[in-house]
């Protein structure tokens, strides 16, 4: 990475004087083109005819890239927090551009293999990287409110999705009067976009110097927060070996599984558990709930600022745990509370998202808080193959037993109940992390908390 | 909100030309987010009609 020295930390630290505030919208930039991702379904029909197969193998190059996602940012969460935001960036931009282009030209050529290559992998890749490239240097400039700027860049991944949506279709709908014909230039177009947007992120983001901190801040004693704020330093490879670690992800998957496994079957599931539901009123409901999840990831994750990471977390799995119930109790009672109940769960899905790093920032410090949140998305993977599978096998079973309508999906609300239950356990569960995995004072001097 | 940073190091890059693009980002991003916003919101009202 020597020719890509330009990038460096070093040539990133802002100066005197540099408002904060002037942050977020780098964070934005990357996380608003990433999210695409959850628009990848808009392509899936097209792909289909285009190709000539069926929706599985079309289906699993969005598995591919969520995998890789969370591998990517497990196994490069580290470089990422010692090469600095502007060079994570920069590299992420390559890999998520460089992945519509390849899978454009795939898809031009009817290949489908490089589809998978492009769009899958190395797609997959910026996305993980792209993912955590800003986290750890808002919470550097933000200690005061972590919750408040990691939620506003994770946002932006669940507001990625919805601009991605009506803008892929207004592409395909200019490029060709079939959508299967106009795939491959609208992945030219959007990994162009999404280039120039990452760019500018990458080179207008700044990271705080070692020694600056806002003005008049000075960071909670551990005993004011029961010392579930620490201002000790935890490193990604000791993380790893606290149980703290492992209850979080324990924690972060329920959280994604149950969320994933009911926005995968939104659609379906609201006609199935009212007869008569339109398809028009199914995508109504569908974009009612992304905009609750959008909108979730910054309120709760701002509310955590205030409340603290683990009450919100309870409220998040143990409230989240009762709606299901709901659900599954009352849920083909009333349209009025089907809705409401699952914008609330969906709301609460973004929340954890966007919450965990600053949870993570209060366990383990900030000196590799990116990294260990990198580690940490492997949950998320696993989310995001176990939440749709519970949902979607327990339907066809259902289905084949002869069941109909919303018993295709009272067992696999139970299940998620079970899941939320679980995760909530292991929340309260979570203590402050023993000091043997502190780094030393000396240590933590080189990357010093703001003082 | 005090937002003012204290004295530190050298920066290697000017301040001026990050402002400029940082305060031409947040206009690109809220342009950007009201798009998807209002294109998804449009939608509701069939859920309800």
């Amino acid at each position: 990475m020597g020719a890509l020295s330009f990038l460096d930390r070093e040539r990133t630290v802002a100066p005197a004087g540099y408002s904060r505030w002037l942050i977020p919208p780098a964070a934005l930039a990357v996380h608003l083109s990433i999210g695409q991702v959850y628009a990848y379904s808009v392509f899936k029909n097209p792909l289909v005819e285009h190709f000539g197969t069926n929706l599985t193998p079309i289906g699993l190059i969005f598995s591919l890239s969520i995998v890789m996602l969370g591998l990517s940012a497990a196994v490069f969460g580290t470089w990422v927090e010692h090469a600095g935001p502007r060079k994570a960036m920069f590299v992420a931009a390559l890999c998520w551009s460089g992945g519509f282009l390849i899978g454009g030209f795939g898809v031009a050529t009817m290949q489908l293999w490089l589809v998978y290559l492009g769009y899958g992998f190395l797609g997959g890749i910026g996305l993980g990287i792209g993912y955590i490239s800003p986290v750890s240097t808002l919470i550097k400039w933000f200690p005061d409110r972590p919750g408040l700027s990691t939620g506003l860049a994770i946002m932006g991944f669940g507001g990625g999705a919805l601009i991605a949506s009506p803008l892929s279709n207004l592409l395909m709908g200019v490029y060709a009067s079939e959508p299967a014909d106009a795939v491959a230039p609208a992945f030219f177009t959007l990994g162009a976009i999404y280039f120039v947007s990452m760019m500018l992120g990458a080179f207008t983001i700044r990271v705080p110097a070692d020694d600056w901190a806002p003005e008049g801040y000075s960071p909670p004693s551990e005993s004011e927060t029961h010392g579930m704020r620490t201002t000790a330093d935890v490193t990604a490879s000791n993380a790893i070996r606290t149980p703290q670690f492992w209850l979080l992800w324990v924690v972060l998957f329920a959280n994604v599984t149950a969320g994933i496994g009911f926005l995968e079957q939104a659609s379906p599931m609201i006609q199935d558990f009212f007869d008569g539901t339109s398809a028009a009123a199914a995508a109504g409901f569908v974009g009612l709930l992304s905009l609750a999840n959008m909108s979730g990831r910054f309120i709760w994750s701002s509310t955590s600022d205030v409340v603290g990471r683990k009450p919100i977390y309870t409220a998040y799995l143990g409230l989240g745990a009762v709606l299901y119930l709901t659900l599954v109790i009352f849920g083909t009672s009333s349209v009025a509370l089907f809705v409401v109940a699952t914008v609330v769960i969906l709301s609460f899905y973004g929340g954890g998202f966007a919450t965990v790093p600053a949870y993570l920032k209060d366990l383990f410090g900030t000196l590799e808080v990116g990294a260990i949140h990198g580690r940490l998305l492997t949950a998320w993977s696993a989310a995001g193959v176990a939440g749709p599978l519970v949902v979607n096998a327990v339907a066809d079973y259902q289905k084949a037993a002869g069941a109909s309508g919303a018993d295709l999906y009272f067992y696999s609300l139970a299940i998620m109940v079970g899941v939320l239950v679980v995760g909530f356990v292991a929340n309260l569960l979570i203590r402050p992390v023993n000091e043997r995995f502190h780094e030393r004072r000396a240590a933590a001097t080189a990357h010093p908390q703001p003082a | 909100m005090a937002t003012r940073a204290q004295e530190t190091g050298p920066a290697t890059e000017g301040a001026g030309g990050t402002r400029l693009r940082a305060l031409v980002l947040w206009v690109l991003v809220v342009i950007a987010l009201l798009y998807g916003v209002v294109a998804t919101a449009m939608k509701i009202p069939a859920l309800f009609g």
